[in-house]
C-alpha cells in the first residue's frame, strides 16, 4: 500500500528526514516511536504533502502511484488521512459543512454518487458514535472551543467519515486522560480492516495497550534505527531510548 | 476667483431655498438656517480633520455632482417585498408617490416625512433632528439643511411587529453624476418591538449620497436593524447614523457594506437612560480600489448600559479598510459594560487596513474591553482543510465564509440575509 524509499526532507534548509525506508501493507498497523524532535511529525507532514517541507531525495509509492507528485488534496482524496497532532480551529465553519465537502470529494474520487442530505446526516450520526462524540459538537465550528480530548476524538471522527486507505495518526494519544485514550484507541481499532492500514505515531506505549501494532519502528535523528514488534514498545517504555541509540551509534 | 466647494454648496442652497423648503412647516424650515450656518462654519472635512483621515470628503464633493431638487425619471427597480410587513421605496432620496403614507391596523405608519407632518406632527417635530448632530458634523448639517424628503417609520407603544418593515433606497441616474440627500427617521415608542431592513442600491449612474438616519428607541423597546449597502463603483455613500435609547431598551444593528468607491459610515449611539443594550455588527468586503471607512461612537453617559461592537472586514485588491471606534464612558456611567472588536483579513497585496478601537473611560466601576486584529488567511487552516480533500480554492472560500459568518449570522431578516449572503459570496468567490 505504502512504500517509502530513502526519503530525505528538510525545512528552511535544515535536514530533518535522513533516509527513511518503510513499507506498509493492507491490514497492518505500524507504530512509530521515538524521542521528541526525532522527525515523526515531519514524516507525517511530508506524506500528507505539507508545503512547508522540501523533499530532497527519495521516493514514496502509495497505492501504486507516486505520492510525492500529488497535491495535498489529491492524496487525501485517494485515501491518505492525517490525524493532526495539533488540530486546527476554523471559526464560523460548522463540522457538518466541512465534512459534507470533504466526504463529497472523497466519494467523487472513489466514483461513488454524492450522498443525499439524509444519508449524510445518518453517516454523521453513525460515525460520531465511533468516538462517542455528542451531536452538539457537530453543530459547532470545526474544533473551535473544543477541549484537547474533543479535538483528538474529532480527528478520529473525521477519519471514520472519510474511510481512508491509510491513516497516519500523529500523537493522537498525547494530552488525553485515560478515558479519552480508551475512546480514541477503541475507535481506531473499530475502524481497522483487512483492506486498510494505520500508522500510529506515539511516544507512549500506553496507546499500544489498546491498539496492537504489527510493527514498532523507532525513529531517531531522521532515520528508522530499529524495527520490532509490540514487545519493543514495552522495552522502550521501561528502559527509554538510550540503549537503542547507543547500540546504533 | 475660484469658488471653494463649500461656497458652491452654499450657493446651491440659497439659490434653491424655496424649492427645498416647499411643503415643510415653518418650524422645520426656520432651523435650516442654523444647519447651513453650521455647515458654513465647520466646512467640509479634509483628511486633516480627526475622524476623516481615511475619507477625502472634500475632494469627493469637488467632483461635478448634479443636484436635482425634483425626483428624476429613473430606471425601473425591482422591489422585494416578500415577507415584509410593510415596505417603502425611495428613489434618489425621494419617496415614490405610491408609498407616501401607509398606516397599518396596528398603528404602524411608514411614509414620507411630509405626510407624517400632516398625520402626526408632534411626533415628527419632537424627534426629527433631535439626534443628528448638525452642530458638530458638517455632513449631517448639510443633509439637515438640504433635506427635501425623509422616510418616516413609526412603531407605536407596545406594538410588536413580527415581520420586518422594509425600506429600499434606490439610486438611479442612467449615466449621470448625482448628489442625493437621503434621510430616515425611525420612532419606536415605549414597549415596541420591530425589525427594520434598509437597503441602499445603486441601479445606475454615479452617486454622492450623503445620508442621515435617526433612530429613537423608547423604553423597553427592542429594535433590530439590518442595513445593507451595495453601491456602484463610481459612487460614494456617506452614511451618518444616530440613535438614542431610553431605559431598558435594546437596539441591535447589522451593517453590511459592499461596493462603492467610498463608503463612510459614521455611527453615533447614545444611551439616554439606564439599563439599555446596544449591539452593533459590521462587515465590509472590498475587492478593488475602494475605501471603507467605518467609524462608531458609543456614548455611555448614564449607568448600567451594555454595548457590544464587532466590526469585521476583508480587504482585497488595493483597497483601504478602516475602523475607528470610540467608546466613551462618562464619570457617572458606572457599571457600564462595553466591548469593541475589530477583525480584519488582508487579502490584497496592496490593501491596507487601519484599525483603531479606542476607549475613553472616566467611571471607575466598569467592564470594558477592546481589541483589533489584522491578519491573513492562515496557511495552517488551508492545509488542514486540503488534507481532508478540499481544493485550495474551496478551502480558502470556506475559511472566508466562516470568517464573515460571525457577522451575517446576526441578520434576522431572512430574505435580506439571503441576498447579503449571495452578494458576499460572489465577491469572496472572486478572491
Ligand atoms: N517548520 C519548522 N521549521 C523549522 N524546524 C522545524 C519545523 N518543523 C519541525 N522542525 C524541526 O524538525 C525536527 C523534527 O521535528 P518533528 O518532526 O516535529 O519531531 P517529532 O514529531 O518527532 O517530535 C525538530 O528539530 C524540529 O525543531
Ligand atoms: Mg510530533
Amino acid at each position: 500500500m505504502l512504500e517509502i524509499k530513502n526519503l530525505h526532507a528538510s525545512v528552511s534548509g535544515k535536514k530533518i528526514l535522513k533516509g527513511i525506508n518503510l513499507s506498509v501493507n493492507a491490514g497492518e498497523i505500524h507504530a512509530i516511536m521515538g524521542p521528541n524532535g526525532a522527525g515523526k511529525s515531519t514524516l507525517a507532514s511530508v506524506l500528507a504533502g505539507n508545503p512547508k517541507f522540501d523533499i530532497t531525495e527519495g521516493e514514496v509509492i502509495f497505492e501504486g502511484k507516486n505520492l510525492l507528485e500529488a497535491s495535498v488534496e489529491d492524496r487525501a482524496r485517494a485515501g491518505l488521512f492525517l490525524g493532526f497532532q495539533y488540530p486546527v480551529e476554523i471559526p464560523g465553519v460548522s463540522m457538518a459543512n466541512f465534512m459534507k465537502l470533504a466526504v463529497a470529494e472523497r466519494r467523487k474520487y472513489q466514483g461513488l454518487d454524492p450522498l443525499t442530505s439524509s444519508e449524510f446526516l445518518k453517516l454523521m450520526r453513525d460515525k460520531s458514535k465511533v468516538v462517542e462524540l455528542g451531536g452538539k459538537l457537530m453543530g459547532r465550528a470545526v474544533n473551535e472551543g473544543f477541549s484537547g480530548g474533543e479535538k483528538k476524538r474529532n480527528e478520529i471522527f473525521q477519519m471514520a467519515m472519510l474511510d481512508p486507505k491509510l491513516a497516519i495518526l500523529d500523537e493522537t494519544d498525547s494530552g488525553l486522560d485515560i478515558d479519552a485514550l480508551r475512546v480514541v484507541a477503541t475507535g481506531v481499532t473499530k475502524l481497522h480492516r483487512d483492506d486498510n492500514a494505520t500508522i500510529v505515531i506515539t511516544h507512549y506505549q500506553r496507546l499500544l495497550d489498546y491498539i496492537v501494532p504489527d510493527f514498532v519502528h523507532v525513529l531517531y535523528n531522521g532515520q528508522i534505527i530499529y524495527t520490532g514488534t509490540k514487545e519493543l514498545a514495552l522495552k522502550l517504555e521501561a528502559e527509554g531510548y538510550d540503549w537503542l541509540i547507543n547500540k546504533t551509534e | 476667483m475660484i469658488k471653494s466647494t463649500e461656497d458652491r454648496l452654499l450657493e446651491l442652497y440659497f439659490a434653491n431655498l424655496d424649492i427645498i423648503g416647499e411643503g415643510f412647516p415653518v418650524g422645520i424650515n426656520s432651523k435650516r438656517r442654523d444647519y447651513i450656518e453650521s455647515f458654513n462654519l465647520l466646512g467640509l472635512p479634509s483628511r486633516k480633520n480627526e475622524g476623516y483621515r481615511r475619507t477625502p470628503v472634500k475632494c469627493l464633493f469637488e467632483k461635478e455632482w448634479e443636484n436635482y431638487f425634483i425626483p428624476i425619471q429613473t430606471s425601473n427597480t425591482t422591489h422585494n417585498t416578500e415577507s415584509c410587513s410593510s415596505s417603502i421605496k425611495v428613489n434618489n432620496g425621494f419617496i415614490e408617490d405610491e408609498y407616501k403614507w401607509l398606516l397599518m391596523d396596528n398603528g404602524v405608519a411608514i411614509g414620507s416625512i411630509k405626510s407624517a407632518l400632516e398625520h402626526m406632527p408632534d411626533v415628527v417635530l419632537e424627534h426629527l433632528n433631535s439626534m443628528a448632530k448638525s452642530d458638530t458634523e458638517p455632513l449631517t448639517a448639510l443633509n439637515s439643511a438640504f433635506m427635501q424628503d425623509c422616510v418616516f417609520v413609526f412603531i407605536p407603544r407596545e406594538v410588536n411587529v413580527e415581520q420586518p418593515i422594509c425600506v429600499e433606497y434606490n439610486y438611479s441616474a442612467k449615466d449621470q453624476q448625482v448628489m442625493s440627500f437621503a434621510r430616515m427617521l425611525v420612532v419606536a415608542e415605549d414597549g415596541a418591538d420591530a425589525k427594520i431592513s434598509i437597503t441602499h442600491k445603486n441601479i445606475d449612474g454615479s452617486f454622492m449620497v450623503n445620508f442621515v438616519k435617526e433612530v429613537y428607541v423608547g423604553e423597553r423597546t427592542t429594535i433590530e436593524i439590518t442595513e445593507f449597502s451595495d453601491m456602484g463603483e463610481n459612487s460614494v455613500l456617506l452614511n451618518n447614523s444616530y440613535s438614542a435609547q431610553m431605559k431598558q431598551s435594546k437596539l441591535s444593528g447589522v451593517n453590511i457594506w459592499l461596493g462603492g468607491s467610498v463608503t463612510r459610515f459614521n455611527g453615533v449611539g447614545s444611551f439616554n437612560s439606564t439599563d439599555s443594550e446596544n449591539r452593533f455588527y459590521g462587515l465590509y468586503v472590498s475587492e478593488k480600489e475602494q475605501i471603507f471607512d467605518i467609524n462608531t461612537y458609543m456614548n455611555h453617559t448614564v449607568s448600567d448600559c451594555r454595548s457590544f461592537q464587532q466590526v469585521k472586514g476583508i480587504a482585497g485588491g488595493d483597497s483601504i479598510g478602516a475602523f475607528t471606534g470610540r467608546v466613551y464612558v462618562a464619570t457617572d456611567a458606572q457599571r457600564s459594560d462595553a466591548v469593541q472588536q475589530s477583525k480584519n483579513l488582508l487579502m490584497g497585496d496592496d490593501a491596507r487596513v487601519y484599525a483603531e478601537p479606542q476607549l475613553e473611560i472616566y467611571a471607575d466601576d466598569v467592564k470594558c474591553s477592546h481589541g483589533a486584529t489584522v491578519g491573513q488567511v492562515s496557511d495552517d487552516s488551508i492545509y488542514y482543510m486540503r488534507q481532508r480533500g478540499l481544493s485550495e480554492a474551496n478551502a480558502r472560500k470556506l475559511l472566508m465564509h466562516g470568517y464573515i459568518n460571525d457577522i451575517i449570522m446576526h441578520c434576522s431578516i431572512e430574505h435580506l440575509c439571503d441576498e447579503i449572503i449571495s452578494s458576499v459570496d460572489s465577491i469572496v468567490d472572486r478572491f
